[in-house]
């Protein structure tokens, strides 16, 4: 006896194949319909943003926090001039880049069949999500996430991709699990894309 | 534990009564020395000049000096209540503080004069200590509960719950789950935060009849969850067009990620260099390296070293514990592991393999980039022979395995039964025409339509096994052997699968060990009080009937079954099948096997004798001093 998992109404065939990074970003529909900025690795692979930030010079995030503020979130043609920056740990193999305009951190992702993202939870409400979805397909290839990192925040946000299952039905499950904290005494925000 | 000089690694050998030390840089082929025990040593701690062993029963704290001939000598002996176990130091090595697990206390021991400062009691089964940076407070985890215990170490001390529920994703909002296996804790290096490894019972998940692997997070500057609580509504985005309902379905509410990327969490270090943490895996005979750095770190798991099993050798002799190992599914280099150790440069684990007698050297990843890990063979060096007989020694391997899809459906019986005792959870068991299986929560259904279940707590074994039957909640099962084939096809959600003659193999080993390996709760060897004695007349006497079916010869039980009218069932729960019949427990240590009845219904001894209403023997008839005193005789069991 075994449980099915979720069935949907997807079919495995509309299951969008895997897309090139570079494609992706040349097509990606950005937040407001701006044009993708540069971008930096967020360090994929190195055990602490610091020590990547000096390898790189990429500024890390937990090093150089944000100041104290509380602005509205980025309009689009803002991103395009945010400055990239490194995360305390990225495992994302460079599928996940990420940059920093005033408080707000935005990270964009790349996969394929990407079919959701959620906050698990948040100790404050305000986040920002958008897919980068073509119009043939049913899946997405590219995902954005942006939200405020302020002293005491604590945040978790998962991105979800669409599975093949037992005839043509499908499930979801993990692609990116982002974790964000910055508690009373840290030196920084701990940002990890896993 | 690693000694402060970094010349030796000392093991506390529980099955083997024995300490044992490693000189390092480790020689895998020369022995290391061990040094006999007066108990069974659960923990080690080597700080400047000393070495500090907790001794389970009689209950003690050792206090050793290295020595060049002997390895180490005693140099001073801390009676403490029975079942020492965890243990750790004030940050000024003035204090030691020891949980004892069996008798719910945690005390204090003032190692410049080898004395007890204080023992205060604690809720059930504490295990892993560990001390605040600024010493004013130590926090307890428990086997039997989510809440930890923090211990405000003035004088005189103070204990008080510390909510932190386990894999809080894996749950509805409002309805946190119960937890188990707390018996590692580690704080971060800044001691800010608080990891805690645990099973949360009931998580919900794809196939988690059993639950999900969870460490939690404390910060211990307010004593609040790191984790934000899940919020109905939370903000999310589908893809266009994917017809997703999320929305009510609670599996697809809960991270999608692997529900037990670690199985039985026995040990937990935090490795500074990476800022990562490592959980030995009991179940899955595999070290497990986890993200230090994230809210829930058990989401996204960095590394797993597997560790079970090195290649088969053509050579090894049929009927061999190696070649019986590998036909029963179980390891071979390293069963078990429960402990853990890192080298001074943290580039190397050494890991205390339990069901397979061995050490194990892993070489750790760096996690840099342009540094890809190379997995390799894992040298091991065999610690000593199985303490059990052959046919025994498989059941102990077996018995803490979860990988042997046979035997465990993903949760190993030491999941439920750690120490051979219980995890003091109420599962819900569910039965149709071909299958029964248990679950950890009413959310948790094996298929559309069941939900609830009847309530069955987790009985304790150890100490409880030595008669021929029968066995099961309701004596269903004439011998151990078939209430274990039984619990086969229970334990899972779906069958294992296996020709009969692997199944009654697999029974018959883990017979063997429950047997001859379970070793029961420590007890007070004492004359009875008066108190005790009286309770003593009252639970044998003609008024009250209790001996009749709790028969003192036979581990107070007469392994029949009885009706149980009147019972309620508990909300969450199914009613029970009319005509069940229930098998009178044995009372053998039933102080310490909160809660009682089949469902859990009575949270304490008092509760039990006071709502019986005379449904097993009489007891509606005793004074207030009458069940006190009973309740103090059953203590005594």
């Amino acid at each position: 006896m075994k449980k099915l998992p979720w069935i949907g109404t997807v079919l495995l065939g509309a299951l969008a194949p895997a897309q090139a990074s570079e494609s992706l970003i040349a097509r990606a529909a950005e937040p407001d319909g701006a044009a993708v900025g540069p971008r930096a690795e967020t360090g994929a692979g190195l055990p602490d943003g610091r020590e990547a930030a000096a390898a790189s010079g990429v500024r890390a995030l937990e090093e150089a926090p944000p100041a104290p503020e509380r602005t509205p979130r980025p309009a689009a043609a803002e991103w395009d001039a945010a400055e990239p920056v490194r995360l305390a740990r990225d495992r994302s193999s460079a599928a996940c880049k990420a940059r920093m305009r005033r408080e707000w951190l935005r990270i964009d992702c790349t996969a394929p069949s990407l079919a959701a993202v959620r906050t698990l939870g948040a100790s404050a409400g305000e986040a920002w999500f958008s897919l980068d979805q073509n119009s043939s397909e049913d899946l997405a290839t590219g995902v954005s996430v942006a939200f405020p990192v302020r002293l005491g925040d604590r945040r978790v946000i998962e991105i979800l991709a669409g599975t093949s299952a037992y005839r043509g039905q499908i499930g979801i499950s993990t692609s990116f699990v982002i974790s964000e904290q910055w508690l009373d005494g840290d030196a920084g925000p701990l940002v990890s894309v896993l | 534990m690693r000694a402060p000089q970094d010349d030796a690694l000392y093991l506390a050998d529980e099955d083997h009564r024995a300490l044992r030390r490693i000189p390092l840089p480790v020689d895998v082929s020369a022995p290391p020395i061990a040094i006999a025990m007066p108990g069974r040593p659960a923990q080690v701690l080597a700080i400047e000049g000393r070495v500090l062993v907790t001794i389970r029963d009689p209950g003690l704290l050792l206090v050793m000096q290295p020595d060049p001939t002997a390895g180490l000598v005693e140099v001073a002996r801390v009676p403490l209540p029975a079942d020492a176990w965890g243990l750790a130091i004030t940050p000024d090595e003035r204090t030691a503080l020891v949980t004892s697990a069996w008798t719910g206390k945690v005390s204090a021991v003032d190692l410049a004069t080898a004395t007890k400062s204080w023992s205060i009691d604690v809720p059930r089964e504490p295990r892993g200590v560990v001390v605040r940076e600024d010493g004013a407070a130590a926090y307890i985890t428990h086997l039997t509960s989510a809440a930890l215990t923090r211990i405000d170490l003035r004088s005189p001390p103070q204990a008080r719950p510390i909510a932190l529920s386990p894999s809080p994703y894996r749950a509805p909002p409002d309805e946190p789950r119960a937890a188990s296996l707390g018996y590692a804790a580690a704080l971060s290096p800044d001691g800010r935060r608080l990891f805690v490894a645990r099973h949360a019972l009931g998580a919900i998940g794809e196939l988690s009849w059993f639950g999900a692997a969870s460490v939690d997070v404390l910060v211990t500057g307010n004593d609040e969850p790191l984790a934000p609580r899940r919020r109905e509504a939370a903000p999310s985005r589908l893809a266009r067009d994917f017809e997703l309902d999320i929305a009510g379905d609670q599996e697809l509410e809960a991270p999608r990620s692997e529900l037990a990327p670690f199985v039985q969490p026995r040990a937990l270090v935090y490795r500074e260099s990476t800022r990562t943490l490592l959980v030995a895996s009991e179940g899955t005979d595999a070290l497990v390296e986890l993200d230090a750095l994230s809210v829930e770190p058990t989401l996204r798991p960095l590394h797993t070293y597997p560790l079970g099993s090195s290649p088969a050798l053509a050579g090894a002799a049929p009927g061999s514990l190696d070649a019986l190992s590998r036909d029963a599914g179980v390891a071979t280099l390293c069963g078990a592991p429960s402990g853990v150790a890192l080298s001074g440069d943290e580039s190397l684990a050494w890991v205390y393999c339990r069901s397979t007698d061995t050490l194990a050297l892993v070489r750790l990843d760096e996690h840099k980039a342009g540094v890809p890990y190379e997995p390799g063979p894992v040298p091991f060096i065999r610690l000593a022979k199985p303490p059990l007989p052959e046919q025994a020694a498989i059941g102990r391997k077996l018995f803490y395995n979860a990988t042997d899809w046979i035997t465990s459906g993903g949760l190993g019986c030491a999941g439920c039964h750690p120490d051979g005792r219980d995890d003091g959870h109420v599962w819900h068991e569910v039965s149709g025409g071909d299958f029964a299986n248990f679950f950890g929560s009413a959310d948790n259904r094996p298929m559309a339509g069941l939900a609830g279940g009847v309530a069955r707590q987790t009985p304790m074994l150890a100490g409880r096994v030595s008669a021929e039957g029968p066995y099961g909640w309701n004596a269903q099962s004439e011998l151990l052997a078939a209430r274990i084939l039984e619990g086969f096809g229970l334990h899972r959600w779906g069958m294992g699968g296996g020709a009969d003659g692997a199944l009654s193999l697999r029974a018959s080993y883990l017979a063997s060990f429950l047997r001859e390996g379970l070793v029961p709760p420590p007890r007070e060897d004492r004359p009875l009080t008066p108190e005790e004695k009286h309770g003593f007349a009252l639970f044998t006497s003609e008024a009250a009937q209790c001996s009749r079916c709790h028969v003192p010869e036979t581990e107070y039980t007469d392994r029949t079954g009885y009706p149980m009218p009147g019972l309620v069932a508990r909300p969450g729960f199914y009613r029970e099948k009319k005509g069940t019949v229930y098998k009178t427990p044995s009372l053998r240590f039933i102080a310490g096997t909160a809660p009682y009845y089949h469902d859990g219904s009575a949270r304490t001894l008092e509760a039990l004798v006071e709502q019986n209403e005379d449904r097993m023997g009489r007891t509606s008839h005793m004074s207030r001093k009458d069940k006190a005193a009973l309740v103090a005789f059953l203590r005594t069991l």
